[in-house]
């Protein structure tokens, strides 16, 4: 039995290997050597002369973009996205996974498509304007405010879930066992509710975070160009043919994502809450 | 006699869920330092009457009076009472000293100054204070944790205090549980089916260890269980339930001699239930013949049920019988033998010491004490 299992499990190891795991040893390769079209594989050698990147004006300054972006995203998240999952916990309607489903729906639909209307309907003249005869965003495409609106609106649902995942979780008796030992509501919220969801918050806050700070769609779309994260960076110099700086900046965004990993594993050691 | 000094009262406690009456005008007084079991099977609201006490419910109709002041709307947190749940509810994020210590730690710097009185706060400064300057704060969280220390000792815990609560077994857990609530000085504890998830043999002890604990204590127990026998053992008072009514409130003695009805009979261990005629005083006639019995006053002639308990037939010799049945099935029990006997087209329950082999004739006798007879009531 186990051995079939095992044959069955070999496809998507080999694609692992072959689409994964050989890329990224590649992308390492290319980040630290001269490779490029003219060189031959003679001259091929190890440099790392491409760390002078990360001294550029721009990088530093889409870098701090990023983070700034992420992070803003993912407070606003988790504010937002706590009380919303308390609700839809502490709510009394049967089938919450309707309430859920709601809330997942968006993410159904295509990304790029998605913060296009986006884009729009924050521009000057758009659709919506003329069915309801003002502008409800204002005139805000372009500037940070679209951004962070638009990070905010895409990866709001993953935070929900997450913590709305941890929340169920907790045994309602503990909640009745907190206020017979003499807690108020709001002390047992804080005493016992939020420190059993924490591990909730902590994984969606890296789901939030992750995508926040690497792509690019969003912000190339919602700042029509203005506002660079390191995201757009990486994209232009693959589009520019800039492979070596292109696989740098990948790797050091992919020390960001393990980084994260190693912290949800130390806070989650079940691995229960990541979807 | 000063422990009947009543501390709470239910006062026609009606609870509707769905528009199903799950308790139905329940009067029960509950005395100080007692331990009182409410017994039934699942679904007989006992455990609908422990969450009204306990404030996690409230009640559709009636009252709640504790201490003689009308809880009905009083929240959880602010009523003396704490609760050991079925599942023993331990914080998982916490370990064992840290959820002993939980009631205590949240509470007011004004009502730990009186759970600990002043002068042993200043003690406690003093004693810190050597080492170094020592605030009031610091002194009280030292006073919660030798509380806590105390709770876990008191629950044969000691050495347990660091672990997390997820690595103890369900008995030990089951042990926080109680020193949970016991630090905190309740007036009441409140126990729901505490026992129904631990084996047999740490049953009994538990059952010996609550009775002994709530005897040094002085705390009201009210208990919740199906478990009759659990009943019998721990208690002083046992309170039968059944579809919401309370069928019988008593001793477990008078409980188990004298039911009520055939409900209780039949609830509280085995028994053999017939059809009798109160003749005239203290002779009743049941299975043809007349026997003499005392202490029950019912019109002449009426029709009752006789209960008799297994034990309580004597194994006489066939002359002097006045019954005489045959044995139709018999089990070796250890202690006793449990046979049935047919007599008159009736099977009955005897337990005795004495063998008999399968259909072989048995002489049976009751003594006019051993008989207990019960209003006819309609089921």
């Amino acid at each position: 039995m186990n051995k079939e299992f095992k044959v069955l499990a070999l496809p998507y190891k080999i694609w692992l290997g072959i689409f994964v795991f050989v890329p990224i040893i590649a992308m390492a390769l290319i980040g630290i050597s001269n490779l490029n079209s003219t060189v031959t594989i003679a001259d091929l050698r190890i440099t790392l002369s491409h760390f002078s990147i990360l001294y550029q004006r721009s990088v530093l300054i889409a870098f701090r973009n990023s983070l700034t972006f992420a992070f803003a995203t993912t407070l606003i998240c988790f504010v937002l996205g706590y009380f919303v999952s308390y609700e839809i916990k502490r709510s009394r309607v049967k089938n919450k996974f309707v309430i859920l489903t709601i809330v997942i729906l968006p993410m159904w639909s295509n990304l790029i498509l998605r913060i296009e209307s986006l884009g729009n309907i924050m521009s000057e003249n758009n659709i919506l304007k003329s069915i309801i005869g003002f502008n409800l965003f204002g005139n805000i495409s372009g500037t940070w405010m679209a951004v962070l609106f638009g990070l905010v609106f895409t990866y709001l649902p993953f935070m929900i879930l997450s913590i709305y995942t941890a929340l169920e979780k907790i045994d309602p008796a503990l909640e009745e066992a907190a206020l017979d030992l003499g807690l108020t509501p709001m002390m047992k919220f804080w005493k016992v509710v939020f420190p059993l969801s924490f591990k909730g918050v902590v994984t969606g806050s890296i789901m939030v975070f992750l995508p926040a700070l690497t792509g690019f769609a969003v912000p190339k779309i919602l700042s029509r160009g203005q506002i660079i994260l390191i995201g757009n960076i990486i994209e232009n110099k693959f589009i520019y043919t800039n492979y070596n700086h292109g696989a740098l900046l990948s790797m050091i965004i992919l020390i960001f994502i393990f980084g994260s990993i190693l912290l949800i594993t130390k806070f989650d050691k079940e691995g229960e809450t990541l979807l | 006699m000063s422990r009947k000094k009543p501390l709470i009262e239910l006062i026609d406690v009606t609870k509707i869920y769905d528009d199903e009456a799950v308790v139905k005008n329940v009067n029960l007084t509950i005395y100080q330092n007692e331990f009182i079991t409410l017994l039934g099977p699942s679904g007989c609201g006992k455990t609908t009457i422990l969450r009204m006490i306990a404030g996690f419910i409230k009640p559709d109709t009636g009252q709640i009076v504790i201490n003689g002041k009308i809880f009905n709307d009083l929240p959880p947190y602010a009523r003396p009472i704490h609760t050991v749940f079925q599942r023993y509810a331990l914080f998982p994020h916490l370990n064992v000293i840290d959820n002993v210590a939980f009631g205590l730690n949240n509470r007011s710097y004004e009502s730990l100054e009186d759970f600990f009185s002043k002068e042993k706060i200043d003690a406690e400064v003093q004693l810190l204070s050597k080492e170094k300057e020592i605030k009031r704060k610091k002194a009280i969280n030292s006073l919660i944790y030798k509380e806590a220390n105390k709770a876990l000792s008191l629950v044969k815990l000691e050495g347990y205090a660091k672990r997390k609560v997820d690595q103890l077994s369900g008995g030990q857990q089951q042990r926080v549980a109680l020193a949970r609530a016991l630090i905190n000085r309740p007036q009441i504890l409140l126990l729901d089916e505490p026992l129904a998830a631990l084996d047999l043999k740490l049953r009994q002890n538990m059952q010996y260890e609550l009775k002994e604990m709530q005897e040094k204590l002085g705390i009201t127990f009210v208990f919740v269980t199906h478990d009759q026998e659990e009943a019998m053992t721990m208690s002083d008072r046992i309170v039968v339930m059944k579809e919401g009514l309370i069928q019988q409130v008593g001793s477990p003695k008078s409980i188990y001699n004298e039911p009520f009805n055939r409900y209780v009979a039949n609830f509280i261990g085995e028994t053999n239930i017939l059809k009798g005629t109160y003749v005239k005083k203290d002779v009743v006639n049941f299975l043809g013949v007349d026997f003499k019995c005392m202490g029950y006053e019912f019109p002449d002639n009426e029709v009752v049920d006789v209960v008799i308990r297994p034990e309580d037939f004597d194994v006489v010799s066939l002359e002097e019988a006045p019954l005489v049945g045959k044995v139709i099935f018999s089990l070796f029990k250890g202690v006793h033998n449990e046979y049935e006997v047919l007599v008159n087209d009736q099977v009955l329950l005897v337990h005795t010491y004495e063998t008999y082999e399968m259909n072989q004739p048995i002489g049976l006798a009751i003594d006019p004490y051993e008989i207990h007879m019960m209003r006819i009531q309609d089921e």
